[in-house]
């Protein structure tokens, strides 16, 4: 309890500095919380391609009776440093999903969770209404993969942890300020890849993304 | 080659965006640092690992004496989900009959069963061989004990839902509390077998040289390249074997830093070679990123995340079976690549130098410590 207590003194100092430390033209803060859909399918332009994992389960199972489509809650923490209309700052953000798939032919099953901390530049222009923004970076996705795959009336189970160590993400979106909340939407680029062990072929976990959420800045 | 290649590309950017900028905007990229905390994780203490550290490095002839403690509360139980070391098996000592999966099988790869706190002191001293190189020489003593925190440990992770009877919670509620037990079995033999808590047994040294080559500018990152060099201790008698390799071990960060205001973002990659490995890994991934939000010209609150590659080789172990998740499976997150939060507060002033922070891991791997509090202290002239 005295290391929780200490945290928050800790973070709302922080947040008391920060407030009473800077003028609102030189730097801004946000925090966002945003969700949508990701399609885990859909390699992103440039950087991603295309990923054989659940593909080669589909060759002996049958095709998948979900879509590709994964919905993960955001949260994010963005600075800027402004300079007259542009600005370039620093974000990180945390994304988390989950996901089960199935197959047509048989009772085969995957489940996938997966945990992404991304953090990289963004580049910003604060107009009078909206505040367009575009950015890039990296980070790290932490990921458990289940299998129970069956073939011929018998049954493998499968479970393979992993972690992708370098993504790279690229965005753009735009930010609608209302009295210090607003909207924001983002549209993201992610490549992700984890070679899962039991086919030895990967599996994407980014994709293309479209977020929508609320912000706080101050 | 990829290193040499990164440092050219770095090198013809600053030329053509900041060669201007850099002096005018000496110092803007440069902030207290990053927490410089290394990995705690017991099987990695005998080796060298490489540590985020600030770009910035002292001038020429400066001095800093420092002397650090970091705690680390480390609990892994891999045969925890069969029940099948308890506090029964800890008290009359573990064999390796209790690391055979449920069916009595030999486990191919790694197993675990690890209680125990690390106390890891170390005395640094740094010094400024120019306004750019910085050479630096480090000490360990450490000790591996029952500690304390297993029951806080215990109470937070109840506090916040997390069952110390599963996962989530390690399995820690199997255990008796603050015990200190050290084993781990490879391919059904004993790497490491040892209930024989140890008190401040002299590591390995190492030094480094850190070279700031760029200060960056309106654009441009600051940029420090760190090389770092074990000494080999081939005295491995006894406990000794748990905290020296006795081995020569080096490695290298590459560390970039830009400010925004009274921010200091930080991103480091680098790579631990490990001369003698005993059978874990031989060369260890280290990323980190860091932000810096300095109160004043003499203090921070840092937060910082850091990646690293296992100390676990993966094994040849199958990951699938016939009859359910088996041990091989669930044990093969050891040999996975991990990540852990850390949040600390640096203050400097022309004489004192502070640290403090502490690092937790939010994976839920078998290969990383559960919780970490750490203190440098020091006096710079």
């Amino acid at each position: 309890m005295r290391l929780y207590s200490k945290l928050l003194l800790t973070a709302a100092s922080l947040l008391l500095f920060t407030f009473t430390g800077w003028s609102a033209e030189k730097t801004v803060l946000y925090f966002a919380l945003q969700f949508g859909n990701q399609d885990t399918g859909s390699p992103a332009p440039v950087v991603g391609s295309k990923d054989a994992y659940l593909s080669t389960l589909e060759n002996i199972h049958g095709p998948l009776k979900e879509n590709r489509e994964v919905s993960p809650k955001v949260l994010s923490f963005d600075f800027y440093k402004t300079s007259g209309s542009f600005a370039s700052g620093f974000g990180l953000e945390v994304h988390s999903y989950n996901k089960s798939y199935s197959f047509e032919n048989d009772d085969s099953s995957v489940n996938l969770s997966a945990v992404g901390l991304l953090y990289g530049l963004n580049f910003y222009y604060r107009g009078d209404f909206w505040y367009p923004f575009m950015g890039f970076g990296t980070g790290n996705y932490s990921v458990k993969v289940e299998e129970q795959l069956t073939t011929e009336g018998s049954t493998t189970y499968g479970t393979v942890f992993g972690q992708v160590d370098k993504p790279f993400y690229y965005k753009f979106g735009v930010r609608i300020p209302l009295n210090g909340i607003g909207i924001v939407f983002t549209q993201q680029y992610i490549s992700a890849d984890l070679k899962v062990e039991t086919e030895n072929k990967p599996l994407s976990l980014g994709g293309t993304a479209s977020f929508i959420g609320l912000y706080y800045a101050f | 080659m990829k290193i040499k290649g990164l440092l050219v590309f770095l090198a013809v950017l600053q030329i053509f965006f900041s060669r201007e900028e850099s002096v005018l905007a000496r110092g803007e990229n440069f902030g207290l640092g990053p927490l410089e905390i290394r990995p705690q994780f017991l099987v990695n203490q005998p080796f060298l690992a490489m540590s985020p550290e600030n770009t910035l490095t002292l001038k020429d002839g400066e001095s800093r004496l420092s002397f650090g403690l970091e705690i680390a509360n480390t609990f892994v139980n891999t045969q925890g989900p069969t029940g099948q070391i308890t506090k029964t098996e800890t008290a009359r000592g573990l064999t390796l009959t209790d690391f055979l999966d449920k069916d009595g099988n030999t486990v191919n790869g790694f197993s675990l069963y690890l209680d125990a706190e690390s106390k890891r002191k170390k005395i640094k001293y740094r010094y400024g061989l120019s306004d750019s190189l910085e050479f630096k020489l480090e000490l360990p003593f450490v000790s591996f004990d029952g500690g304390s925190m297993d029951s806080t440990i215990e109470s937070v992770h109840s506090m916040i839902g997390i069952s110390n009877f599963k996962k989530g919670g390690a399995y820690r509620a199997l255990s008796e509390l603050n015990q200190y037990d050290y084993y781990v079995v490879k391919d059904g033999q004993f790497v490491y077998a040892s209930t024989k808590q140890i008190y401040n047994v002299r590591g390995e040294p190492h030094m480094d040289l850190k070279w700031n080559f760029s200060e960056g500018g309106k654009v441009m990152p600051a940029a420090s390249i760190k090389l770092s060099y074990k000494f080999a201790n081939t005295d491995r008698s006894g406990e000794q074997k748990l905290i020296r390799s006795g081995g020569v071990d080096w490695g290298h960060y590459f560390i970039l830093s830009k400010g925004f205001d009274n921010w200091i973002v930080y991103f480091g990659d680098g790579q631990t070679r490990i001369g003698n490995d005993h059978g874990f890994a031989s060369s260890l991934y280290h990323r980190f990123m860091s932000m810096e939000y300095r109160f004043s010209e003499e203090d921070s609150f840092v937060f910082q995340t850091v990646s690293q590659s296992s100390i676990f080789p993966t094994s040849s172990a199958s990951s699938r079976s016939t009859s359910g998740e088996n041990q091989e499976q669930r044990n093969s997150n050891l040999s996975v690549p991990t990540s852990v939060s850390a949040f600390g507060y640096k203050f400097l002033s022309d004489l004192i130098f502070w640290e403090t922070g502490f690092v937790q891991d939010y994976n839920n791997f078998g290969n990383e410590t559960d919780f970490v509090l750490f203190w440098e202290m020091g006096v710079h002239w």
